[in-house]
């Protein structure tokens, strides 16, 4: 049959058209943050490692060794202690500024040989890989996972099917295997659904607690129960996205791949642990300062200005010796605004008003939401003015903080004490992309 | 001709001394990362501290750059994992097969770079940044 539009058809539409012939592969780090700090620790490559959360509270990665002695993800350090001792269990806290380097450089390598990228995660991206041949899969991604191994250190798993739902199917099959890839492609269904028999319908892409709860009250178990679910049932109980899921397992590819880089976010929180527990008014003002400055920062790299803040102060969950103490409160400003200075008066004001003395607080936080971007904000005609003023401000403190580090000019509510700061006790203190904390090798 | 000679002074840019040549190329700076890395993805930085590697003019306090995508020669200085523990030390070819060579006092060993060995190439060493003391 000849083609509608002949030879002049854009690529791009036939792409859209041709959905039979749609590949996604999913890209996911195995153990990331675990694998960027073997990458220059040899050490404990064959050792079971885990990374803690901000101020060593929980579990947020674990090798395979570590897995099998039975730590659980997001377990609470204090839990998991004995292990540690009984097992050696090596332990890091987490080094951001490393494990984002390393992301870029992965993400770097990916796009190169695959423009259409859609990064997912710190550690995941969805590929497009529409144009590659059938029977070159396999060949494609398997050279693809040696060049990412060979050139950043991070290994990888790589599964390939027609949607994204069955490619996050195929990258769990690909991390169980040793060569770390999977392809439904040249698959036929019948090997695909004895697959999805086994697979749990928790474990599903886009399947949260409480609607596999409900699928799981409704005889649907496996991924291919819900593969089979009658259309109407899954309409009339879930949402769009449930529907999308269900398409997604049918191989109906439902769900784009995103390679713009994301919408703009909605909104900004910034929040840390106290290194110790916090008592005094004085102490905790200085902390939502500083994370009111940090997100007045984000949002004017972003060009987007915010409508609402919230703060919030709460004490240690696991607390034994007092009762769980957790307040908030969201003041909506008048104009959006990026005013470091007048956010930063907000949030200290909220704060008076939620404070009480007694709780050991562990938690503040600010969140900053409705944020608009700068470049369709409703301008106010009253304070066109002092606006200008702040902009220029704003400007220059950026620049500075920007040329000479963070924090370098600041406002004076942040203090000087610092000594809520994060506690980060096993960090590897490694930062391959500051000059100051470069990997060392000891050549004695 | 003298048309142009009778243009007003004042329309003719006048500079005092002689005009820089160079104003043209005021946009072409030397970029040493573009220079010095070829591929940004696969190179790291790294730090040496120790004195071994003397005789390749690698010394204590210096910043290696290190090129994870490049495949090992003959004479290359190589960052390796030598039994869990990351090394530099340089290679030589022989017979097909690489070794490291490690100096022990006046003695030069060599080790062949092979699974059995636990030896594993890191990276290979492509440019030395020495900060010269005063």
């Amino acid at each position: 049959m000849k083609p509608k539009f002949g030879v002049l058809l854009p690529m791009s539409y036939i792409k859209l058209k041709n959905k039979s012939n749609k590949k996604i592969a999913l890209v996911d780090c195995n153990s990331f943050y675990v694998s960027c700090e073997r990458l220059f620790n040899p050490k404990i490559n064959f050792l079971p490692v885990v990374v803690l959360s901000n101020n060593d509270g929980c579990v947020i990665s674990r090798s395979s060794e570590a897995k099998k002695i039975g730590i659980k993800m997001g377990e609470p350090y204090f839990k998991v202690k004995s292990l540690v001792k009984e097992y050696n269990v090596q332990v890091y806290s987490s080094n951001y500024a490393l494990y984002g380097d390393i992301s870029r450089r992965v993400m770097s390598v990916l796009k190169r040989f695959c423009p259409l990228i859609e990064i997912y995660s710190i550690d995941e991206a969805f590929l497009d890989l529409s144009l590659v041949k059938d029977d070159e899969v396999i060949d494609f991604i398997s050279q693809l996972r040696e060049i990412i191994l060979k050139w950043t250190g991070i290994p990888v798993s790589i599964g390939v099917a027609k949607t994204k739902t069955l490619a996050k199917v195929a990258n769990h099959l690909a991390k169980k295997e040793k060569v770390g890839i999977k392809s439904f492609i040249l698959e036929n269904d019948d090997s695909i659904d004895i697959v999805l028999k086994q697979f749990p319908i928790e474990d599903i892409w886009g399947v949260g607690r409480k609607i596999s709860k409900l699928y799981k009250n409704n005889n649907i178990h496996t991924a291919y129960d819900l593969k089979n679910a009658s259309n109407s049932w899954i309409k009339k109980n879930t949402n769009i996205l449930g529907l999308k899921t269900v398409m997604e397992l049918r191989d109906i590819s439902c769900i784009e791949l995103d390679s713009t880089g994301g919408a703009p976010r909605k909104n900004c929180c910034v929040s840390r642990s106290f290194g110790k527990k916090v008592k005094d008014f004085n102490t905790l003002k200085e902390s939502i300062v500083s994370h009111c400055l940090n997100a007045a920062e984000k949002i004017r790299f972003d060009q987007q200005t915010v409508k609402s803040v919230t703060i919030f102060i709460r004490n240690s969950p696991f607390d034994q010796n007092e009762k769980f103490f957790s307040r908030s409160k969201k003041i909506d400003l008048p104009l959006a605004t990026d005013d470091s200075i007048l956010l930063t008066k907000v949030c200290v004001n909220a704060l008076e008003e939620i404070f009480i003395q007694g709780p050991r607080y562990q938690k503040a936080g600010v969140i900053f939401s409705g944020l608009k971007s700068k470049l369709d904000r409703e301008d106010s005609f009253f304070s066109y003015e002092q606006k200008e003023k702040s902009q220029n401000l704003m400007k220059a403190i950026d620049k500075t903080n920007y040329r000479f580090g963070r924090n370098m000019v600041t406002v004076a509510d942040t203090g000087f004490s610092n000594n809520w700061r994060m506690r980060r006790g096993h960090s590897s203190k490694i930062d391959t992309s500051s000059y100051e904390f470069l990997p060392t090798v000891n050549i004695c | 001709m003298k048309i142009n000679e009778k243009l007003p002074i004042i329309l003719q840019k006048v500079c005092a001394g002689f005009p820089s040549p160079a104003t043209d190329y005021l946009e072409d700076e030397i970029n040493l990362n573009e220079e010095l890395i070829s591929n940004k993805a696969s190179t790291f930085l790294i730090r040496v501290s120790g004195h071994s590697m003397v005789q390749e003019n690698i010394y204590d306090g210096d910043v290696l750059i290190v090129d994870r995508s490049l495949n090992i020669q003959n004479r290359s200085v190589a960052v390796l994992n030598y039994q869990g523990q990351l090394v530099v030390k340089k290679i030589l070819k022989r017979n097909n097969s690489f070794f490291l060579i490690s100096n022990l006092g006046d003695q030069s060993n060599f080790i062949e770079i092979t699974e059995d060995n636990e030896t594993e190439v890191w990276g290979i060493v492509t440019y030395v940044i020495h900060k010269v003391k005063k």
